[in-house]
């Protein structure tokens, strides 16, 4: 059940009026029945896993709240984390390690069944495997205490605006919320209802219609020549934040409507001004969740090699981060090219802020976000391409700059519609941030609230490409 | 309670603002049509061999008319069934096939047929895997269009809780500023369209390559199911026999979708006694000779396939 499908927003509204019917602090309990029943149609095999899931680390938080040794609670940490991550390997990640097992297998003569593969994948699994070791991670570092109710902690994991593609919620600021969940005010309800509809007019009129351009290249990406693959990684590049933010954007409003605030997940991502900016723009939850969990620690254990250690902590953070994305090499070349990247800038450093002194500010910070956007453009290419057999395909057309294809691209693809792609992108670029900080301001007009959510409403109606159900992040 | 009144005036709003926006780019032309083809790619053009069926149909039913069979099912019925060919061996026979008719929508119709002033014998319908696909979009954009039965279009638009039924409900009713094309070469009579060409090189260089089981993750849909039952039921009620034809199927057809669509109708089938004529392999139907593309049969193809189909009926 998608946000944008007349049946979630039905589920939505009984779901959103039964918790304003019910005492503060019982509210959790609808949730949390809400919640189990959103990610039982996806079958109940993903629920019982979620279950098991949740349970495990309940359990392993109240162990490691009650053990004063620290050697034990390590032993405890690092059996739940093995747990969590073997769940995590078995359902998602085996048919990755049967692809290399096979082509072992066929070096040998040896073939194997693909009975591995026929394993589910469970919607969300890294999403809300990640948020419970958060909260292990969280009690271990004694960042927060043990939860003590189950049902609050249940929910916490199985949130259902979450559960699907995020934002991973951090337990120190998501669990206090769910004792008591307050009645929402009449300003926040409609500031919600300004962010929902912002995230469906982001996914309906922008990322969907860029979605009809570029697929079809990437289904045939022989033969396109580098103009049209120019224009493509740019639309990509838009299609995949305005989806995914779309997706952020509307499940924030939805914990809203039900009373819980959860976490922004970007910050105008596209406006960084280097790649380390640029991971500490996108995907907030989960760049911030592996600078905690992974990069801190790596970096304080290995802290005597100094310099080495940073290297050692880049590399393994954006390992993990290729990794989490999926079972495919794509993405652990892709999290191993940010982690080269984020080294170039960290070691060049002091170059960069020379030749910055030398020229104006303002041109050198134009300068820098074209760049960090052409290079981001390039990088996404690992993230969309099926295989590497695409990747080196798509680089081999990149060299070949025939003026004829691209003539061929726009006749075909009809001029005034790329130009109305072009301007809605731009637009897009303009007002999103302004947009979205008028949407924030306290006090502003109900008319201008109405006659923001209307234009919205109507813009979706009457240009948006209705049909399309999945966001792109629903894949991981 | 200020919320709420905020909420209903903004949808109020809303709509005012929607009809106001989308009546302007309908009536502004952009290139000979209105703006609206500009950025809805689901916008098919009206006209065309269904607008021209309905016309017949209408005509026909102006004065009562028996009809002995009434043809429905995708494109596939509406190329493959010859009414002059049954007329010449004394059967009337109407060809509602249209363009990608999904099952849902055939139910539809079938509930419009026969409770309308025509009446008919027998419904056959034409079924193939694609048509048990639960996405209707294209079969719902060319019959709310072009479909010449006033409650028609409303019922595909409530029936698919799709916003772009919506949006082509009021593209017929606000959009009709361009002129029906009318002429159509290949469209014959009483609803049949018929296309004298062989396969093209091309298809015919792929199919020396082609394997019939290739795999498919074809299921045949839910709704599409219930809506195939909903036919069965309607025509017992109104005492109308049901055929279910498979039409001669090209070597580029799917094998296994075939067979997945045929378990899951065969049972149904069987509750209401009704018949299926599998002519899926007619003899003396060779694709690269009697076919003009991977689905549908040309006029030599359709002679052979309708002279094995009267001999079916008539044994």
């Amino acid at each position: 059940m998608v946000f944008q499908s007349w049946n979630f927003i039905l589920f939505l509204l009984v779901v959103v009026v039964a918790t304003r019917w019910t005492l503060p602090q019982w509210r959790w309990l609808i949730l949390l029945i809400a919640s189990y029943f959103f990610y039982s149609l996806t079958g109940w095999i993903p629920l019982l896993l979620l279950i098991f899931s949740t349970l495990l680390t309940f359990q392993i938080g109240k162990w490691l709240g009650n053990e004063k040794d620290q050697k034990k609670r390590y032993r405890i940490l690092v059996l739940s984390v093995f747990i969590q991550i073997f769940q995590l390997a078995v359902f998602k990640y085996m048919g990755f390690f049967e692809s290399i097992f096979q082509l072992f297998s066929s070096w040998t003569g040896h073939h194997q069944h693909d009975a591995w593969t026929k394993l589910i994948l469970p919607l969300g699994i890294s999403f809300y495997t990640f948020q419970s070791m958060g909260y292990v991670f969280d009690v271990y570092y004694k960042i927060r205490k043990p939860e003590l109710h189950l049902g609050h902690y249940s929910l916490y994991v199985s949130f259902f605006p979450q559960i699907q593609s995020g934002p991973i919620g951090r337990s120190k600021k998501i669990l206090p919320q769910l004792s008591s969940i307050p009645t929402l005010s009449d300003d926040k309800l409609r500031y919600f209802t300004m962010l929902f509809v912002w995230g469906l007019m982001k996914k309906l009129v922008i990322a969907d219609r860029l979605g009809n351009y570029v697929d079809p290249i990437y289904a045939h990406p022989q033969g396109q020549g580098a103009w049209v693959w120019s224009l493509t990684l740019v639309m990509y590049t838009f299609q995949l934040y305005t989806d995914f933010s779309a997706y952020s954007d509307m499940a924030r409003a939805i914990a809203g409507f039900v009373g819980v605030e959860i976490p922004e997940n970007f910050m105008y991502p596209y406006k960084a001004n280097n790649i380390t900016d640029f991971w500490r723009r996108w995907h907030l939850s989960l760049s911030g969740w592996l600078r905690d969990y992974i990069y801190t620690p790596v970096m304080f254990a290995f802290k005597k090699y100094k310099e080495g250690a940073i290297v050692l902590a880049i590399v393994i953070t954006f390992l993990i981060c290729g990794i989490w994305h999926g079972p495919k090499m794509t993405f652990v070349i892709f999290g191993l090219v940010q982690a080269i990247l984020l080294l170039f800038e960290y070691f060049t450093k002091s170059i960069r802020e020379k030749i910055q002194s030398k020229i104006s500010e303002n041109i050198y910070q134009r300068i820098s976000i074209a760049l960090t956007f052409l290079v981001i453009s390039i990088c996404f290419i690992l993230f969309r391409a099926e295989d590497m057999k695409m990747v080196s395909s798509i680089g081999t057309e990149i060299l070949n700059w025939d003026g004829m294809l691209l003539k061929q691209y726009v006749a075909e693809k009809n001029l005034s519609k790329l130009l109305g792609i072009a301007t809605l992108i731009l637009l897009f670029v303009v007002f999103e941030e302004k947009m979205e900080q008028t949407m924030k301001q306290d006090g502003l007009s109900r008319w201008i609230q109405m006659l923001i959510v209307s234009t919205l409403l109507i813009l979706i109606g009457v240009t948006g490409v209705l049909g399309k159900e999945e966001f792109i992040y629903f894949q991981f | 309670m200020r919320t709420l009144g905020w909420l209903i005036s903004t949808l109020l709003l809303t709509v005012f603002g929607y009809l106001v926006i989308y009546g302007l780019c309908c009536s502004i032309n952009y290139n000979g049509r209105p703006l609206v083809y500009l950025w809805s790619d689901y916008y098919s053009s009206n006209g065309g061999p269904t607008h021209l069926k309905s016309q017949e149909w209408n005509s026909h039913c102006e004065k009562y008319k028996q009809w002995d069979a009434v043809i429905l099912g995708a494109s596939r019925a509406e190329r493959s069934y010859d009414p002059q060919f049954f007329a010449n061996h004394g059967m009337e026979i109407f060809n509602f096939g249209t363009s990608a008719q999904s099952i849902q929508n055939s139910r539809i119709l079938v509930d419009h047929i026969l409770t309308g002033s025509c009446s008919t014998r027998e419904i056959w319908l034409d079924v193939y895997p694609a048509s048990f696909k639960d996405d209707a979009l294209e079969s719902s954009a060319d019959l709310i269009q072009n479909i010449g039965f006033v409650e028609v279009p409303f019922e595909i638009a409530q029936e698919n809780k799709d916003f772009r039924m919506i949006n082509l409900l009021l593209k017929r009713y606000f959009c009709e500023n361009g002129e029906v094309p009318l002429a159509n070469a290949s469209y014959k009579r009483n609803g049949y369209v018929s296309v004298d060409q062989t396969l093209s090189i091309e298809l015919k260089n792929k199919l020396k390559n082609f394997h019939p089981y290739v795999s498919s993750d074809f299921q045949v849909g839910e709704k599409s199911l219930k809506a195939f039952e909903s036919i069965l039921k309607i025509c017992a009620a109104h005492h109308v026999k049901f055929r279910a034809i498979v039409s001669p199927v090209s070597a580029f057809g799917s094998q296994l979708e075939m067979n997945r669509m045929l378990d899951s109708i065969l049972p149904v089938m069987e509750k209401y006694n009704s018949t299926l004529i599998n002519l899926s392999n007619t003899q003396g139907i060779e694709t690269s000779l009697h076919f003009y593309d991977e689905k549908h049969l040309n006029t030599n193809g359709v002679k052979l396939f309708n002279q094995s189909l009267l001999k079916c009926l008539t044994k």
